[in-house]
């Protein structure tokens, strides 16, 4: 499951995350999801219920006036005469036809209930009416009258009774009612587990994530990765992206660690030299007390070296704030144009050391803004870099000026060029170009051009290198117009 | 006993130089490995420090080139790399030793004892080599014949301690020189005589038992009789 070493160590789960556990995401998902089914299922069963009733007594009613105004049609009033046709039935469909006088005597038809006789006549209108208290029965009932009218004679009434009980409207109510009831802890447990089963899959990704960063913190294994192989076919979803991004992230981090036990090892490895210099000298030294001269030379030789470690550490210590953006900027407008021209001056004289000539050939008053000592000390590395790995009798040229508005310095050596494949590498914690890691000749430790870089960095400047094997190699800096 | 020293970190080189010297080796030392393979092709030395991180050509290419030329003698890698792969592999590629720096000089000259008896004709377990009543020390660098302690000079004792090392092995003038002088020698080619006469004079004389043999046309040998 988890990639890495073969001898996978188990997965060993604190206690703390057995606690946790025990709130998973994946129970809160499943109780919520379930409780909301629940409620949604018991709401539309009510609201079935309710608008099942509603209906079907809105039909109760319906029908009750289109059975009574049919019936209209079989009773005729005409002069006094009340004729009734053979065809009225007394009982359709669940109603109760009565043809009555307007004293309230009954014609045809029957009343199922006594109370129902002192219902008052209204004509076209569905009324619901309650049986009073002491009536034995509580059933309601449903009233619809008609008027036969024939000129000033008293009318006649035609009248349709039916229940209004909830059981005679729809029978079914109570038996729908228990069958839910009855069904509904089955579907929830249905629901339980259908839900569980989901969030569980869909969750388990995250007890991979989760395990797999125990085991990197017990184990300081920083190459495991969660395998998302098996994810991708559900879809690049956030469990997916998380997953993935997890493991960009260990990526990173994997890098950066090899990054920074590569510079303690190189770092490491430049200080053993001076070392053992000063520890074989002593010992030497030691053994030859009485040797006035073997004496002297040895003390001068420790204490070369230790200013050697001592010029490293400085080195690496400046590296490591400026790692860590720690580089205070001391920012002011500075007339580079000075800076340079006097850096050239004063670096020529060590240079003539090597039989190097360093000059300069600036545009005036070309001002920037920026750290004085960093950028001198930025310039004074090239330059330096340029004196070093020169021919007896070759130059350093500085040239400054404005280029669309834009500051450039071009620092141009003679000396023996970087090969194509090195140049991106030049910038290098250590790294010198025929990769021989001492520094005596020249006094270099290979981290003068990785402090260029982060000044050069800090200040936002463009540094580009052209390089011509055995000619020279020039270094174009493009200072920033504006810093904010 | 001849040394050479393949380090490109002069002040190293110069103690080392310094300490072998002192110690009675005789002392050979170039700054690079392509220098290094050249004095290794010409020369047969009993003991070779090499440094890994060399210039012009690196301390395991030198090695890897000597091995494959068909030269045999005992290579101590010196070097700053300490990581295991590194050290095997010097080690599978020929080396005889290596060593990490910083080290002590007395390690350095404890192992070289190590190389330069296990390279001899007659391999010893310790620095201590006997010869009939014979006994020489190599790491307190005393000699004793019968119970005496006899006091030789630098280049006596190394002379000595080639022979003792390479007994019953007849040993011409040009190995003897070979092995005991360095490059830097522009002495007469009979200085090998001379000191031989003068190791006889101390150590056979007055014994009945004489050591030092010459062998007509050929060379010296050190032997019981």
């Amino acid at each position: 499951m988890i990639k890495g070493k073969e001898n996978s160590t188990v997965v060993k789960k604190s206690s703390k995350s057995k606690r946790v556990r025990k709130f998973s995401i994946k129970k809160r998902v499943t109780f919520w999801y379930v409780a909301m089914f629940v409620v949604i299922l018991l709401l539309a069963f009510f609201l079935l219920i309710s608008y099942g009733q509603k209906m079907m007594e809105t039909n109760a009613r319906g029908d009750l006036e289109t059975i009574v105004d049919q019936s209209v049609s079989d009773v005729r009033l005409y002069d006094g005469d009340l004729t009734i046709d053979d065809g009225l039935e007394d009982y359709v469909d669940g109603v109760n036809i009565l043809v009555l006088r307007n004293n309230g005597l009954i014609v045809t038809g029957l009343y199922s209930q006594d109370f129902l006789e002192d219902v008052p006549f209204k004509a076209d209108e569905v009324r619901r009416v309650e049986p009073p208290e002491d009536s034995p029965d509580d059933t309601p009932f449903f009233v619809y009258d008609r008027k036969l009218q024939y000129s000033d004679d008293p009318p006649v009434w035609i009248r349709g009774v039916s229940s209004a009980a909830k059981d005679d409207i729809f029978p079914a109510t109570s038996n729908v009612s228990m069958m839910f009831f009855m069904a509904l802890p089955f579907l929830v447990l249905v629901a339980v587990m259908v839900g569980y089963y989901i969030t569980k899959r869909a969750f388990a990704p995250i007890n991979h994530i989760i395990a797999t960063a125990e085991n990197i913190q017990a184990g300081k294994d920083l190459s495991k990765r969660i395998e998302i192989e098996g994810l991708e076919k559900f879809g690049k979803d956030e469990i997916y992206m998380t997953a993935k991004t997890f493991n960009d992230m260990l990526d990173r981090l994997e890098a950066s660690f090899e990054m920074e036990r590569q510079f303690s090892r190189d770092a490491s490895h430049e200080l053993r030299t001076p070392i053992a210099v000063i520890m074989n000298q002593s010992q030497l030294a030691l053994e030859n007390l009485d040797d006035r001269e073997e004496v002297e030379e040895a003390f001068r030789t420790i204490l070369a070296q230790s200013e050697r470690m001592s010029g490293l550490t400085n080195e690496l210590l400046a590296l490591a704030r400026a790692d860590r953006n720690m580089l205070q900027l001391n920012c002011e407008a500075m007339d580079l144009s000075k800076t340079v021209d006097t850096l050239a001056a004063t670096m020529d004289i060590t240079a003539a050391k090597n039989n190097v000539k360093v000059t300069s050939n600036c545009q005036e008053s070309v001002i920037i803004n920026g750290d004085a000592a960093l950028i001198e000390r930025m310039l004074e590395n090239i330059i330096s870099n340029g004196i070093k790995y020169n021919k007896p009798g070759g130059t350093v040229e500085l040239r400054l000026f404005e280029e669309n508005s834009i500051p450039t310095l071009v620092i141009e050596d003679t000396g023996i060029g970087i090969p194509d494949h090195a140049l991106p590498k030049i910038w290098d914690r250590f790294f010198r170009v025929d990769d021989v890691r001492n520094a005596d000749q020249s006094g270099s430790m290979g981290l003068g051009l990785s402090m260029v870089r982060q000044i050069a960095n800090a200040h936002h400047i463009d540094i580009d290198v052209e390089s011509r094997l055995g000619e020279g190699t020039s270094f174009i800096l493009r200072f920033c117009k504006d810093r904010e | 006993m001849r040394i050479l020293i393949v380090e490109d970190e002069k002040n190293l080189n110069r103690i080392l130089t310094k300490k072998l010297t002192q110690e009675g080796y005789s002392v050979d030392s170039c700054f690079d490995g392509e220098e290094g393979l050249a004095f290794l092709e010409s020369t047969e030395y009993d003991v070779v420090l090499l440094d890994i991180m060399l210039p012009v050509m690196d301390g395991m290419t030198v090695l890897k080139t000597a091995r494959q030329k068909g030269i045999h003698c005992p290579i101590m890698m010196l070097t700053a790399k300490d990581a295991v792969s590194d050290k095997v592999a010097g080690l599978d590629h020929g080396a005889d030793d290596y060593l990490t720096k910083p080290f002590a000089l007395d390690e350095l000259m404890a192992r070289i004892r190590v190389l330069t008896r296990k390279s001899s004709a007659s391999p010893g377990k310790t620095s201590r080599l006997e010869i009939a009543d014979l006994e020489m020390d190599i790491s307190s660098r005393t000699v004793t014949r019968g119970g005496q302690e006899i006091s030789l000079s630098a280049k006596e004792f190394s002379i000595l301690e080639y022979m003792i090392l390479n007994r019953d092995v007849v040993l011409s003038r040009e190995k003897i020189e070979s092995h005991i002088w360095n490059y830097d020698y522009e002495g007469s080619s009979n200085m090998v005589d001379v000191y031989i006469r003068y190791l006889r004079k101390k150590i056979d004389e007055g014994h009945d038992k004489k050591l030092i043999h010459t062998v007509r046309g050929v060379g010296y040998v050190l032997k019981e009789d």
